[in-house]
């Protein structure tokens, strides 16, 4: 057993071991976790991907006369302006107004490399922020503050695609081809943070990591974090003005939009054989599965589970054919950060934090709770007039008068419908002298019930060139539904 | 060795390759072609490296405009980040990654069908024409 007190003591003095989540494979296969553990002190691992849920809080210092912005934009990107009056938040997937092929991870990655950007914005003009409009340009100096905040980073695997069908298709997980013509994964498995701490044990809230080659922090659990599945993710949050280029990316789908590759490290401090004999998990035990994206709906069928070892290998077999697959994420750059990161902690320049809380084991991923389409139930009306079975034309008449409600159920006693009579029967009635309400309402009558869709109701209304629907339930009429009801549904969205 | 071979639109009708084959006995492969507007085109050739300078001399007696594509592709390894998206999409193998997982191009077999460019997340590819 160690502390992270004593592993720091250790980076101090500069006696500290650190190796790459590569290299920790091999030690605890040769010398076992126990040894493992007792040996090593640090694990660095590292991930290069595709990362859209990203972006960066900038505060651009106040003008004069100052202006509470509205809307603004850098290089043509909007910003998120919603929030004090000079400062945004720049989402990575945002595209520019004017330039194809653009948008808010360049706008990031421009400043990161120390590049100017225009600044242009509107405000509202209040009397202490009377400026209507600014446009000026600006580099990452000139921000007090350009911080990092990704809400979902460092995916713990993630689904590998494919493509059924005849046509090749788009994705943010890039172009796949016709037929199963080629596989696409993403995430850097072994090497992958999250993959070698799967239960959230020695990394969690207040972890410091290398966030695009600065000091970083994980800040909570990610956005869609989902560990009973092994979909862990991590939110993070990272100083802009220390990052380098070298360790980030904008990256532009065909057809998709723009996205940012966030180089991201984490050092895992071993400090249990516990520890030790999770950091020492291969890619053929990360497994994932292979999803048909070629349908366009939320749930994607499953063409078969692989491994991170067979997607590495470059071919996977569907079908008994062998297909090429490739990574979205870099390999080499997951690689070269764990790198990075280990001279740091060995140059002394490093030092690893406490966690102050534990990312969640436990949380559900649920489907987006949807506009429900109404029903019935809610619209239609449970007090109407109505008439028993056995009252006479002058009854039917009478009620229609007195409600002026020109459609008359007919109920018997046992509350089952019988028919259903009309203005236009009692009409009919004048002209051709019948006088039996029974043979002259409509005894095949078009219904509604209360779990029925609205728009249901409506095509019946239209179809059967019908006023109303009697609502029944369970062989009682329980409302009536007109076409005025629906008119006011309509009317009210 | 690949060739791209330019044909203006009076040359269409007279069977300018299969004279240039038959001449030289040089067996070319077909590679791709396409037709301009106005009746001229493009194809691209496959020429055995040992029969270049014959075959070329022969198309330019012809009046067909011939460039040689020692690299039909070309990479900006300063935009790569070795991803390997490409590996899987090129289906000549232009494209593989080594033991370090940094990115090898065998530029030489690619017949600019043009796929890896706008898959390449950092556009980092671009055909030579």
């Amino acid at each position: 057993m160690k502390t992270v007190d004593e592993i720091n003591e250790k980076i101090r003095k500069g006696d500290v071991h650190v190796v790459t989540a590569e290299e920790m494979k091999e030690i605890v296969e040769e010398l076992g976790p126990e040894r493992a553990a007792e040996e090593v002190d640090v694990v660095t691992t590292g991930t290069f991907g595709a990362m859209c849920s990203s972006g960066a809080f900038l505060n651009f210092g106040h003008s004069d006369p100052p202006i509470k912005m509205k809307r603004v934009w850098l290089n043509d990107v909007e910003a998120y302006a919603g929030l004090a009056a000079v400062d945004a938040y720049i989402g990575a997937t945002r595209l520019s107004e004017t330039r194809e092929g653009y948008g808010g991870a360049h706008v990031i990655e421009d400043l990161v490399s120390g590049r100017s950007v225009e600044l242009r914005a509107v405000g509202y003009g209040t009397d202490c922020y009377p400026r209507t409009e600014i446009r000026t340009s600006i580099t990452i100096h000139d921000l007090n503050q350009a911080i990092m905040f990704n809400p979902r980073n460092a995916y713990q695997r993630y689904y590998a695609a494919t493509n059924s069908s005849d046509r090749a298709i788009h994705t943010y997980l890039g172009t796949l081809l016709p037929n199963y013509g080629n596989v696409i994964y993403c995430g850097a498995g072994e090497l992958s943070p999250l993959c070698n701490d799967p239960e959230y044990e020695a990394i969690g809230i207040g972890t410091r990591v290398l966030l695009c080659g600065g000091i970083g922090y994980i800040a909570w659990h990610g956005t869609q974090h989902s560990p009973q599945q092994k979909f862990g993710t991590l939110a993070l949050i990272g100083d802009m003005k220390q990052m380098s280029r070298n360790f980030m990316r904008a990256a532009v789908f065909h057809r998709y939009g723009v996205s940012l590759y966030v180089g991201v490290g984490v050092p895992i401090p071993i400090l249990n054989e516990r520890i030790a004999k999770n950091t020492g998990v291969r890619d053929d035990e990360i497994k994932t599965l292979i999803l048909d994206y070629s349908g366009g709906r939320r749930d994607r069928k499953a063409v078969k589970e692989v491994s991170y070892a067979e997607l590495k290998s470059g071919r996977v077999e569907i079908d008994g054919r062998e297909v090429p697959a490739s990574s979205l994420s870099s390999i080499y750059m997951a690689r070269k950060i764990a790198e990075e990161l280990k001279a740091l902690i060995e140059k002394g320049e490093f030092l690893l934090t406490n966690p102050v809380e534990r990312i969640p084991k436990h949380m559900e991923f649920r489907p987006m709770k949807e506009v429900r389409e109404p029903l019935v139930r809610e619209i239609m009306k449970t007090e109407f007039p109505w008439i028993e079975e056995g009252s006479s034309l002058q009854d039917a008449a009478r009620a229609i008068v007195k409600s002026g409600v020109t459609h008359i159920p007919v109920i018997g006693k046992d509350g089952g419908l019988c028919g259903i009579v009309t203005a236009w029967d009692i009409s009919k009635a004048v002209v051709s002298g019948e006088k039996d309400l029974h043979k002259l309402m409509t005894r095949k009558v078009i219904t509604s019930s209360p779990d029925e869709p609205v728009s249901v109701a409506a095509k019946k209304i239209e179809r059967y060139n019908v006023s109303a629907l009697p609502v029944v339930e369970n062989g009682k009429v329980i409302g009536i539904v007109a076409s005025d009801d629906i008119s006011r549904l309509v009317m009210r969205k | 060795m690949k060739a791209l071979l330019k044909f203006v639109p009076r040359m269409a009708d007279a069977p300018l390759i299969a004279e240039v084959i038959l001449e030289t006995g040089a067996k070319m492969n077909i590679i791709r072609g396409s037709v301009d507007v106005g009746g001229g085109g493009e194809v691209m050739v496959e020429i055995p490296d040992e029969r270049v300078n014959d075959v070329v001399s022969s198309f330019r007696s012809r009046g067909v405009e011939v460039t040689l594509l020692e690299r039909p592709i070309e990479i900006d390894w300063e935009r790569c980040i070795h991803c390997g998206a490409c590996t899987s999409i090129c289906h000549v193998g232009v494209f593989s990654l080594d033991k370090e997982g940094k990115l090898v191009m065998n530029a030489g077999k690619c017949v600019q069908c043009g796929v890896c460019v706008y898959s390449c997340p950092t556009l980092a590819l671009r055909i030579v024409k």
